[in-house]
């Protein structure tokens, strides 16, 4: 196929549908009088929307289907209508997921963190100057260990480095 | 219907009808011929896409009633210098892609329940077309959805693109190039699904 030919082909569709007029649709009958395979795949496009649009011709609707129609509207109107809503498995469940992952969020960002608490025993908990006791809240006092200077330690100990 | 004071328009059958801006501002005020009226201009155009995109004839009755139905729910908001017909058709639409998923969810296949209502013909003749509308529809049923609808509303039905677009709410543009690739997407499984060997090229369909 060359390229008038791939030119030609992409109009085929209008052409055999009556779209395309004038100087183009000449252009690409006068091709396809020279061309046989372009000639024979127009053929085809408009057997096969020829027989598309006949199944159009067989569908009558008079005054009568349309009286009918108008029958059932009115009806429909006077018990005030309205469609049933459709059952749709796939939103409702992403519509709870999404629902599930709000409620995780909110509850994530009201919960304490876990520092907030010992953060607030351990200022509580602060021994005044002299006390050996730290009191809690919950009214718990807690004995405070003493810190030993290097002064106080009643032992010391010689090493010597380097001589095993 | 009280039409001394409306627009009126020929119907070339002597009959003369309100134009369907006054048609729509009668049935605001709740008018009951007019909505019937309306129902009269409208509802051919809006069986036949529904009858060519489900293949059901009753089906299609009830995407006709639907639709009116929600018109007359919402006619306040039409404006009524545009009509109804683009509001129609995009309901219509609408309506007819929902029931085309829901047949998809549940796996039923499309019922092909139509009917023949064309002149006298002989029982060979309707026989004939009757396989022949059968086969269109199957090859219809299996283009996606976009293609299927701007096909059956260019091609069948003949509107323009700009109606096409309207009730498929894209712009001409994709209207003319979904119309386009339809064509030719049908054209390809008429001829893999043997259209051409069982209504050869050339004979009259």
């Amino acid at each position: 196929m060359n390229v008038r030919c791939w030119i030609v082909r992409r109009r085929l569709d209008s052409l055999a549908s009556g779209e395309l007029r004038g100087r183009r649709a000449e252009s690409i009958r006068r091709h396809l009088k020279v061309c046989s395979s372009c000639a024979e795949e127009f053929d085809r496009i408009s057997s096969a929307l020829n027989a598309l649009r006949s199944v159009g011709q067989d569908v009558k609707w008079g005054r009568a289907a349309s009286s009918e129609s108008w029958h059932g509207i009115r009806e429909r109107l006077a018990v005030g209508w309205h469609e049933q809503p459709a059952f749709r498995p796939l939103p409702l469940a992403a519509a709870a997921f999404g629902t599930i992952l709000i409620v995780i969020g909110i509850l994530v960002v009201i919960s304490p963190g876990e520092e907030s608490g010992p953060e607030v025993a351990h200022e509580t908990a602060k021994p005044l100057p002299g006390e050996t006791f730290v009191a809690l809240p919950e009214g718990i006092r807690v004995p405070v260990m003493q810190e030993y200077t290097l002064e106080a330690v009643p032992v010391s100990y010689e090493v010597e480095w380097g001589r095993f | 219907m009280g039409s001394e004071n409306l627009n009126v328009a020929g119907t070339g059958t002597g009959e003369r009808i309100p134009d369907e801006e006054s048609l729509i501002r009668l049935c605001r005020v709740g008018d009951e011929a007019a909505r019937e009226e309306l129902v009269h201009v409208h509802s051919g155009r809006v069986f036949r896409i529904a009858f060519h995109l489900l293949g059901d004839y009753e089906a299609a009755l009830d995407v006709v009633q639907d639709s009116f139905v929600r018109l007359f729910q919402a006619i306040s908001r039409i404006d009524p210098k545009r009509g109804a017909s683009a509001w129609l058709n995009r309901v219509a639409v609408n309506l007819v892609i929902d029931r085309l998923r829901k047949k998809q969810r549940n796996g039923a296949e499309v019922a092909l329940r139509g009917e023949t209502r064309g002149p006298d013909r002989e029982p060979s003749e309707i026989a004939e077309r009757e396989s022949l509308k059968r086969d269109v529809w199957k090859a219809l049923g299996v283009l996606p959805e976009k293609y299927r609808v701007a096909l059956v509303m260019r091609e069948i039905e003949g509107m323009p693109s700009k109606e096409v677009a309207k009730a498929m709410g894209c712009n001409e543009a994709t209207a003319r190039w979904r119309v386009h690739k339809a064509r030719r997407l049908f054209k390809e499984v008429w001829e893999r699904e043997g259209g051409f060997d069982r209504y050869p090229i050339g004979e009259e369909t």
